[in-house]
């Protein structure tokens, strides 16, 4: 399954490619405006890796409300397995191919800096986990509210802040970075990027162990209801 | 310009048909961008200037951003689908037109969304004292910014990306050149920033001249030689542009 | 036991009733076609019988299974959206059929994919790209798609919108193939060309079922046969009319009637399912 959306990307090369030496640029700039101002070639690899997740989640949320939205869902709905799984593989080939062909790039610049402390590479796979749940519950919403694309949009910048890829946690106010740090979008930047420069937090991983199960036990069950709910007017 | 103000009030009259989206859209950018100043406002608590941006002409440069996109979206709002439209091969609709079709491609709709956008611009550039002289820039860094929206999305005549990821991207990778002050930046990344995705000039380098009183020359420049691209980029794009039937559907 | 029961099925979408007290039962092998005026229920009825809408009031059983509690029965049924695709654009059309394969469990995927392909003459579409084919060719992706996993029960709505002439007779012509192997086929369609071949047809109305049997019992619905005269001179701006000649009219009765615009020609015939269909659409208003 995951196959169908790695041929994808690679079917899609030239925007893969556009993207990802992007990605490279864009975290570049920014990792060297924190080294800058920090002074620290750390934060050039924390951001690095942070936008390597951010650039590389997937828009799952547009796709699902699109389907219901448009009755398209009708094709899904009467196949085996759930949406959050029959996708899942898509999504993540997609990601994976996108992931790669920036690290190919980003992972030698960041050497230059600070040696990215590679093995906690596996921990991209939880951030997308909870980005994909996040992202599918609120696809799901669609079946209550129609389009859920504005509420996409507030989370969307909600993970954006409070992921850590915008600003370190370090740089926030004790208070902010207290809340920050009391929600699931650091598995999506702090965490990983963290970790990436040698700061791996073991309750933080086993927190996220719990948080990414919630997530996704939550995507399947709002998914249950958001099915049994679905009507649809025939042509 | 009647036949485009026209336009953009009938834009705003049929967004504004669905009351409830319409007001959700403004206020949820107004306080997404409010969320965005007060984060800033709060990492200057911890650093006293950047790149000799304080927090004030910072909050400023970032506010003069939201409302360079903020009238673009406004008034040109369909830059972001213009890429839809040449994906699905429904460019078509705006050919039988007597105007240009980019005209019409561009004016097709309203960013919703702006609207909050501009409101808490004009308000914190008021709220901040922002130098008048920034609106003699204005022209220019819109010019850049709506010409730089047009080449991306000639972009797609010759490559496919039917998740318009790379749209996307890149007009916010413009954003977030604009949302640094990147004068830090040695000199090839300042060229990156200043001249290839010109984010650094089109909002920062414009606000650093309005302070400074400077007139902003490389600002004009670009403000002549990006439209001039992306109008050649758009012929190029048109030409080879085929309208079909097996246009696929980006929301198959 | 019958492959489709539904009993008493009444569905409100909106506050409108779109089914009212439905009862039919399709037997296997059957191949039935379903078909009535836009917002006559058809397409609720269809999404009622897979699950994606739960009645109000009544019962459904496919295949033994009641469609909205278990879902184990989809991997027994085949259902195809003529206007929704379930391809990958810009995968060829074997990566997609071997994903589908994969959610229903298809042992030797690509050996089933290519006996499909083959008995379909559709070989040459595997390694094509959905975005790139005619919307004939994709229909038959789509009902490779639908066939992946050897369902007993096979579901189309609108699976010929689109097609060409010959397009749809190559499509009606495999799903009778399929007939012949045991497979129970619902054909939801406005095209009543598809529905040629149908052993019976359901007639949707008002969300109700206004007629349910063969289409010979259909015709007999109507009491007229069909004339159609050649005029020398214009009625109305036509040359060509057509008119009923209820049973008991005589012909030459008719002819007297037109005989001032001169007649050129004329012929007489039995009445269309779509004759019939038309005066039945035309009751239910």
């Amino acid at each position: 399954m995951i196959e169908l959306g790695v041929k994808e990307s690679v079917a899609n090369w030239k925007a893969t490619l556009i993207r990802s030496f992007q990605m490279a640029i864009v975290g570049f700039i920014i990792g060297y405006f924190w080294f800058i101002t920090t002074g620290d070639p750390k934060y050039m690899v924390y951001i690095l890796m942070a936008e390597l997740i951010a650039f590389n989640r997937p828009r799952v949320a547009k796709e699902f409300s699109q389907m219901i939205r448009t009755a398209k869902i009708d094709v899904w709905m009467t196949r085996p397995r759930s949406l959050f799984y029959k996708f899942f593989g898509i999504f993540f080939g997609r990601s994976l191919v996108g992931l790669l062909i920036s690290s190919i790039i980003v992972i030698p610049i960041a050497f230059l800096y600070y040696p990215p402390h590679l093995i906690y590479l596996p921990l991209f796979f939880m951030a997308f986990l909870v980005n994909y749940s996040i992202s599918a519950i609120i696809g799901y919403l669609s079946f209550w509210v129609g389009d859920s694309r504005p509420y996409e949009f507030i989370v969307d910048k909600i993970n954006f802040f409070f992921s850590g890829t915008l600003i370190p946690f370090e740089f926030l106010p004790t208070w902010l970075a207290t809340i920050t740090k009391s929600l699931p979008f650091q598995l999506v930047g702090y965490f990983p990027a963290k970790a990436m420069v040698g700061d791996f937090m073991p309750l933080l991983f086993l927190s996220g162990i719990l948080w990414t199960t919630g997530l996704v036990a939550t995507a399947l069950i709002i998914e249950k209801i958001g099915v049994k709910k679905y009507e649809v007017v025939g042509g | 310009m009647k036949w485009l103000a026209d336009r953009i009030i009938l834009n705003i009259k049929s967004a504004y048909h669905f009351k409830k989206s319409f007001y959700t859209q403004v206020i949820s950018m107004f306080l997404n961008n409010m969320i965005w100043l007060l984060l800033i406002s709060l990492l200057f608590t911890q650093v006293s200037d950047i790149g000799g941006f304080n927090r004030t002409r910072y909050l400023v440069a970032y506010s003069y951003a939201t409302l360079v996109y903020a009238i673009t979206s406004i008034s040109f709002g369909g830059v972001h689908r213009v890429w839809e439209y040449i994906v699905e091969g429904s460019l078509d609709r705006f050919m039988v037109t007597p105007k240009s079709p980019l005209l019409m491609a561009l004016t097709a709709r309203i960013n919703v969304y702006a609207l909050g956008d501009l409101t808490q611009a004009i308000l914190i550039l008021i709220f901040l004292k922002a130098p008048l002289r920034l609106l003699l820039f204005l022209p220019a860094s819109f010019a850049i910014f709506l010409s730089f929206l047009v080449i991306v999305n000639s972009l797609y005549f010759f490559i496919e990306d039917i998740t318009g990821q790379i749209h996307r991207q890149l007009w916010l990778t413009l954003l977030t050149f604009g949302m640094w002050p990147i004068m830090i930046l040695p000199q090839p990344l300042k060229f990156f920033t200043y001249y290839i995705i010109p984010g650094g000039i089109t909002f920062f380098y414009a606000t650093e001249n309005a302070y400074t009183g400077g007139w902003a020359p490389q600002l004009w420049l670009l403000a002549i030689i990006f439209p001039l691209i992306a109008g050649i980029m758009w012929k190029l794009g048109l030409k080879k542009y085929t309208s079909s039937n097996l246009g696929v559907n980006i929301n198959d | 036991m019958p492959v489709i029961e539904v009993k008493n099925v009444r569905k409100a979408l909106g506050g409108h009733p779109a089914l009212k007290n439905v009862s039919f039962s399709v037997k296997k092998g059957e191949f039935i076609g379903i078909v009535g005026p836009n917002g006559s229920g058809k397409s609720t009825l269809l999404r009622s019988l897979v699950g994606i809408i739960t009645p109000d009031e009544g019962t459904i059983s496919i295949l033994g299974s009641d469609p909205k509690k278990d879902r184990g029965y989809l991997n027994q049924v085949g259902v195809l959206f003529g206007n929704k695709s379930g391809l990958w654009p810009y995968v060829s059309v074997i990566y997609s059929l071997k994903y589908i394969g994969t959610l229903y469990k298809v042992k030797d995927k690509e050996k089933r994919i290519k006996k499909i392909a083959k008995d379909m003459e559709a070989t040459y579409l595997l390694n094509r790209l959905p975005k790139n084919l005619s919307l004939g060719q994709r229909m038959k992706c789509e009902l490779m798609a639908t066939l992946i996993h050897d369902p007993k029960l096979i579901i189309l709505d609108e699976p010929t919108i689109g097609l060409d002439i010959a397009a749809k007779g190559d499509f009606i012509k495999y799903l009778l193939h399929l007939q012949s192997e045991g497979k129970t086929i619902v054909l939801v369609s406005h095209s009543m060309g598809d529905m040629n071949n149908a052993n019976r047809l359901i007639v949707t109305g008002n969300g109700q079922i206004v007629f349910n049997g063969t289409s010979k019992k259909l015709k007999s619905v109507v009491n007229y046969k069909v004339i159609t005269l050649h005029l020398l001179k214009p009625l109305n701006g036509k040359y060509v009319v057509s008119t009923r000649l209820l049973k008991g009219a005589v012909i030459d009765d008719v002819l007297k009637i037109f005989s001032s615009k001169g007649i050129i020609d004329f012929e007489v015939r039995l009445p269309t399912i779509e004759d019939v269909l038309s005066e039945l659409y035309r009751g239910m208003k």
